[in-house]
C-alpha cells in the first residue's frame, strides 16, 4: 500500500498550490456562507457540489481544496473538507469512470485513522442536482450583498403569513417594486438558508411562482 | 440478386410501395447542404413505389429519366444483410461500395478491371500495408534507419513481400505493367500527409452549463481591438496639430439570457488593463443616457437604449455568473475582490482557447465589426486586398474621429438592443430586460441601497518605515514612491504592519489603516507628483521611461506629456497623449458615468455599512477551520 502523509490537516484551502490552475482549468471563484472567503472551484461540479454543501441544513461549514497530502512521492489535494452533524468528510471529484483507485484507497485508509470519512463522488451525481445547486447560488449571492438589511420584523411577519399556507414569490414579492418588498426577500432567503422555511427548488430555477412553505 | 431490377425487387417485397415503411432519417441530422437533395430523392422515391412513371417524375423534380433509374436501383440494391438499402441511398453522397472490391484479382487468362484492387490487395496482404507505413513513417519523422522512400521503392518493397509469400505472378498486381505504381504513389502521398499531421490532442469533455433564463443570470465579457484607426485634433499653442491614432480596445458585456449588450468600455491602449475592465464592469452600473451626436446624419432609432435605462435602481443590479476568458488584466486580484466580494458574482475564467464556449459575446463582436469594416480597415487577407485602406490615404490621419466612432458605436449598440430578435420570440433584448424585471425575481444587491460602488478602491498591506538618521516623518513605500505627511510623526509606528487603501485612477493621496481597518492618517505622494492627476497606469509608464533613461524633470507627469508630444505623430504615441490626457482629468468622453441623481443623499455616506443584527445570526463559522492559506 503506498505510504500517504500530510504535514497540517487543519483544513485550510491550499491556493498558493493553485495559482497556475486558475489559467489552466475552467475554474469559479465564488464567495460563500459556510465557507465566507472566497473559494476557488476548478470545475463546474465542484461549484455545485459547494452549493448543495450550502443547502443542506446539517453541513456547518466546509473548505475547498482543504489541505495536501503525499501519496506516495505524488502531491495530492482533495476537493472539499465538511463537517456534518459534528463528522468530518473529505470528498473528491471525478467523471464516472474514472480509474482513481490508486490514490483513493490509500488516502481513504489514512483519514478513516484520523476520524475522517473519505469518499469519490461522481461529477454526473452532483449535475443530476444542478437546478437546486444554481438555485442555492442564487440565494448564497443574495445573502452575501445584504448584509446590511435588518429583516427581523419581516422574518416574524412572513412566518405568521405563511402559518396560512404555502404562498408563491409574486405573492409574497412585489415584484414591480423591489426596493419596496427588499427586507421580506432578504428575510425569506435568510429563513430558507436556515432551514425555517421550504422553497420548491428541486425542479424549476427561482420564479415568480416558487412555492414557499413552513418547514 | 444481380440481374434484378429495382422493380422486380419492390414486387417481392410488397410492403416497401409504401414509403412510411421506410426507414427514417431526420434531415436536420444531415449537414445543411444535403437536406434539401436529400428531401427531393425522397419525394421521388416515394412517388417511384407508388407507381408512377418515371419520365413524368424526372419533369416534376428537374431530373433525367435517367436518375431516376439510378437513385431507384441504389435503394433497392441489397445491403449485407440481403435487404434493400432504401432511405440511407437517398443522402446526396451516398458510398454504396465503400469502395471495397468483392470480385477477386483479374487474370491474364480471365481479365478483369482494377478497381479497388489494391485495397483489397493490402487487406488480403497486411504485411505490405505494415511495410509501407514503417519506412513512410521513419521517413517523414527524419529517422536514423529512414531511407528517402519514393514510390519505385516501395513498389520494389510490394514485390520483394508477395514473391516471399508466393503470390502468383498471374494475379494482379505481378501481371500488371505497371505493378500498381499509380496505386501506391497515391498512398505514398496519403500516408506523408497522415504521419505529418499532427496527433489530435484528446477532447476534454466539459459539461456545458445550464443556458441562462433570467436577466444577469450569466454575463459574458471579452476585449477586441478594434480594426480602424480613428484621429485626434491636438491643439498646441494655438497651432492645430491633426493626429493618426493607433486602433483602441472595445470591451463589451453581454447578458446571455437576453441577448442584451449591457454595458461597454473604448480602451484607448492596445492591451486593455485592471482598471479598463472595472470601468466596463462599473459601466453596467451606471445610468445610459443618449450622447450628444455631432457627426451629420447619424442618429439614435427609435427605443433604442442600453438596460441601465430601462431599469429602476440599475446600480443595485445583481450579477451572478460573470464568463472570462483567462487574459492578464482578468487575473488581477482587484477585478476577482469586486466581482466576488463587493457584487457576490461568481467569477468564471473558462477553459484556454476555447472562445466558443462565449460564443454570445464573440457572436456580438462579429455584429459590430460589420459596422466597423465598413471603413477602410486594417484587416485584409493580403496586403493589396480592397478592405485595406490604400497606402496613399494611411499617409494623412483619417476624416474619422475618435469622437465620431465613439458616437457610432453607441449608436450601433443600442440599435443591436433595441432590434427584435428570433431567439427572444421577437422581443428586443432590451424589452425582454424590461419585461423580465417587472415580472420576474432578478436577482439585486440590496447592501447597495445605501452604499456605492467603489470598483477602484484596492488594498495591499505594507509597513511604516522610518529613517532615524536622517530625522525625518515615518512614511510607507507604495509602488516606488515615498508617502508621507507633514503631520505624521509617531516614530513608535515604525515597523508597524498596515493596511493602504487606494484609489486606482489616482494615487496622489492614499489612506493607512490598522489591520483591523482603524484610519491611522492619509499620506501624500512626494509633491513632484501633485501637480495633475496620477493613475497606477502612469506611474508605471513613468517608471518605464525611467528605465530607459529618459529625463522627465521636475514634475514627471508633465515630463512625460512632454515626452509624448515630441513623437505625436506616431498614431501609438498619439493615443498614448489622448489616454493619459483622459487619466489625467477624467474627460471620459462618451462613456456614461454613474448618475448621482438615481442615489438618494443618505447613500452618499462614505461611511461603511455594518453587518445588521439578523444578518449576523447567518454567519455560524466555525473558528477552528481556516481560511485561505494565504492569510
Amino acid at each position: 500500500m503506498t505510504a500517504v502523509k500530510a504535514d497540517n490537516l487543519k483544513p485550510t484551502q491550499q491556493t498558493k498550490s493553485a495559482l497556475k490552475i486558475l489559467r489552466s482549468a475552467d475554474c469559479y471563484q465564488q464567495k460563500f456562507r459556510k465557507f465566507p472567503f472566497t473559494a476557488i472551484a476548478h470545475s463546474l461540479a465542484e461549484l455545485q457540489k459547494m452549493a448543495l454543501l450550502e443547502a443542506d441544513k446539517k453541513v456547518t461549514s466546509f473548505v475547498p481544496q482543504p489541505f495536501m497530502l503525499r501519496v506516495g512521492k505524488r502531491r495530492y489535494v482533495p476537493d472539499c473538507f465538511y463537517e456534518r452533524k459534528g463528522k468530518k468528510y473529505v470528498i473528491e471529484l471525478k467523471p464516472k469512470g474514472t480509474d482513481f483507485d490508486h490514490i483513493a484507497e490509500p488516502v481513504k485508509k489514512f483519514l478513516k485513522s484520523k476520524n475522517i470519512t473519505y469518499s469519490v463522488v461522481s461529477n454526473e451525481s452532483v449535475y443530476e442536482q444542478s437546478i437546486l445547486a444554481e438555485n442555492w447560488l442564487y440565494i448564497v449571492r443574495t445573502l452575501n450583498t445584504s448584509e446590511t438589511v435588518d429583516t427581523d420584523l419581516a422574518e416574524n411577519e412572513l412566518r405568521d403569513e405563511l402559518y396560512d399556507g404555502p404562498l408563491t414569490i409574486e405573492q409574497i414579492l412585489s415584484l414591480g417594486d423591489r426596493l419596496d418588498s427588499s427586507t421580506r426577500e432578504v428575510a425569506m432567503f435568510r429563513m430558507a438558508w436556515r432551514g425555517q422555511i421550504e422553497m420548491d427548488l428541486c425542479e424549476t430555477s427561482i420564479s415568480a411562482d416558487t412555492e414557499v412553505k413552513l418547514c | 440478386m444481380l440481374g434484378i431490377s429495382w422493380k422486380e425487387t419492390l414486387q417481392s417485397l410488397p410492403e416497401l410501395s409504401k414509403i412510411d415503411n421506410w426507414p427514417y432519417i431526420d434531415p436536420f441530422d444531415l449537414e445543411t447542404n444535403k437536406r434539401k437533395r436529400f428531401a427531393r430523392n425522397r419525394n421521388i422515391a416515394a412517388e417511384m413505389v407508388k407507381g408512377a412513371i418515371g419520365t413524368q417524375v424526372a419533369e416534376k423534380y428537374g431530373v433525367s429519366p435517367s436518375y431516376i433509374t439510378y437513385l431507384m436501383t441504389r435503394c433497392m440494391s441489397l445491403g449485407d444483410d440481403g435487404y434493400p438499402l432504401l432511405t440511407e441511398v437517398l443522402v446526396p453522397g451516398f458510398n454504396l461500395g465503400k469502395g471495397l472490391r468483392k470480385d477477386n484479382f483479374g487474370s491474364l487468362d480471365e481479365p478483369k478491371g482494377s478497381r479497388g484492387a489494391f485495397k483489397k490487395l493490402l487487406s488480403e496482404v497486411p504485411e505490405i500495408k505494415e511495410s509501407f507505413d514503417k519506412m513512410i513513417y521513419a521517413s517523414v519523422r527524419k529517422k536514423r534507419n529512414a531511407q528517402n522512400v519514393n514510390p519505385t521503392i516501395l513498389r520494389a518493397e510490394m514485390i520483394r513481400i508477395l514473391l516471399s509469400k508466393g503470390w502468383s505472378t498471374n494475379s494482379y498486381p505481378l501481371k500488371d505493367a505497371s505493378v500498381a505504381y499509380e496505386s501506391i504513389r497515391k498512398y505514398l502521398l496519403k500516408a506523408i500527409l497522415k504521419f505529418n499531421t499532427p496527433a489530435k490532442k484528446k477532447k476534454r469533455t466539459v459539461y456545458k452549463k445550464r443556458l441562462s433564463t433570467l436577466p444577469f443570470q450569466e454575463i459574458q465579457i471579452d476585449a477586441q481591438t478594434a480594426d480602424i484607426h480613428t484621429s485626434i485634433t491636438l491643439e498646441i499653442d494655438g497651432k492645430k496639430y491633426p493626429l493618426r491614432l493607433s486602433r483602441v480596445t472595445l470591451f463589451l458585456a453581454i447578458d446571455v439570457a437576453t441577448n442584451c449588450i449591457i454595458a461597454y468600455h473604448i480602451c484607448l491602449t492596445r492591451a486593455p488593463t485592471q482598471l479598463d475592465l472595472l470601468i466596463l464592469i462599473n459601466n453596467i452600473f451606471a445610468r445610459w443616457s443618449p450622447m450628444n451626436l455631432s457627426t451629420p446624419g447619424l442618429e439614435y432609432t427609435r427605443g433604442s437604449a442600453m438596460p441601465s435605462a430601462v431599469i429602476d435602481e440599475p446600480h443595485m443590479i445583481g450579477l451572478n455568473m460573470v464568463s472570462l476568458d483567462n487574459a492578464l488584466c482578468h487575473l488581477a486580484s482587484t477585478v476577482r475582490f469586486y466581482l466576488c466580494s463587493e457584487l457576490g458574482a461568481t467569477l468564471n475564467l473558462g477553459l484556454p482557447k476555447s472562445p466558443k464556449r462565449r460564443n454570445f459575446i464573440e457572436y456580438v463582436f462579429h455584429v459590430l465589426n460589420k459596422t466597423i469594416h465598413r471603413f477602410p480597415s486594417t484587416t485584409g487577407s493580403h496586403s493589396l486586398d480592397p478592405k485595406k485602406e490604400s497606402a496613399s490615404n494611411s499617409k494623412s490621419p483619417p476624416l474619422l474621429t475618435l469622437r465620431a466612432f465613439e458616437e457610432v458605436l453607441d449608436v450601433v449598440i443600442t440599435d443591436y438592443n433595441s432590434k427584435p430578435q428570433k431567439r427572444l420570440a421577437s422581443f428586443s433584448p432590451i424589452e425582454m430586460v424590461k419585461q423580465h424585471f417587472e415580472t420576474q425575481p432578478v436577482r439585486y444587491n440590496f447592501d447597495y441601497e445605501h452604499k456605492r460602488h467603489e470598483p477602484f478602491i484596492a488594498y495591499k498591506q505594507a509597513t511604516i518605515r522610518c529613517i532615524i538618521n536622517e530625522n525625518r516623518n515615518p512614511h510607507v513605500s507604495f509602488k516606488g514612491l515615498r508617502y508621507t505627511n507633514r503631520d505624521f510623526t509617531d516614530k513608535k509606528l515604525r515597523g508597524e504592519r498596515v493596511i493602504i487603501k487606494y484609489d486606482l485612477r489616482d494615487i496622489r493621496e492614499l489612506e493607512i489603516q490598522t489591520l483591523s481597518g482603524k484610519l491611522i492618517a492619509k499620506l501624500q505622494a512626494p509633491r513632484t507628483y501633485q501637480r495633475y492627476k496620477l493613475s497606477i497606469s502612469t506611474l508605471s509608464y513613468i517608471n518605464e521611461l525611467t528605465n530607459e533613461k529618459i529625463k522627465l524633470g521636475k514634475d514627471p507627469v508633465a515630463g512625460v506629456m512632454a515626452h509624448l508630444l515630441r513623437n505625436k505623430n506616431l498614431p501609438q504615441t498619439a493615443l498614448k497623449i489622448v489616454n493619459l490626457h483622459r487619466d489625467m482629468t477624467s474627460n471620459v468622453i462618451g462613456t456614461p458615468t454613474v448618475s448621482k441623481q438615481n442615489i438618494p443623499t443618505r447613500q452618499l455616506a462614505t461611511k461603511q455599512p455594518q453587518k445588521t443584527r439578523s444578518a449576523r445570526k447567518i454567519g455560524n463559522w466555525t473558528n477552528e477551520l481556516g481560511g485561505n492559506d494565504e492569510g
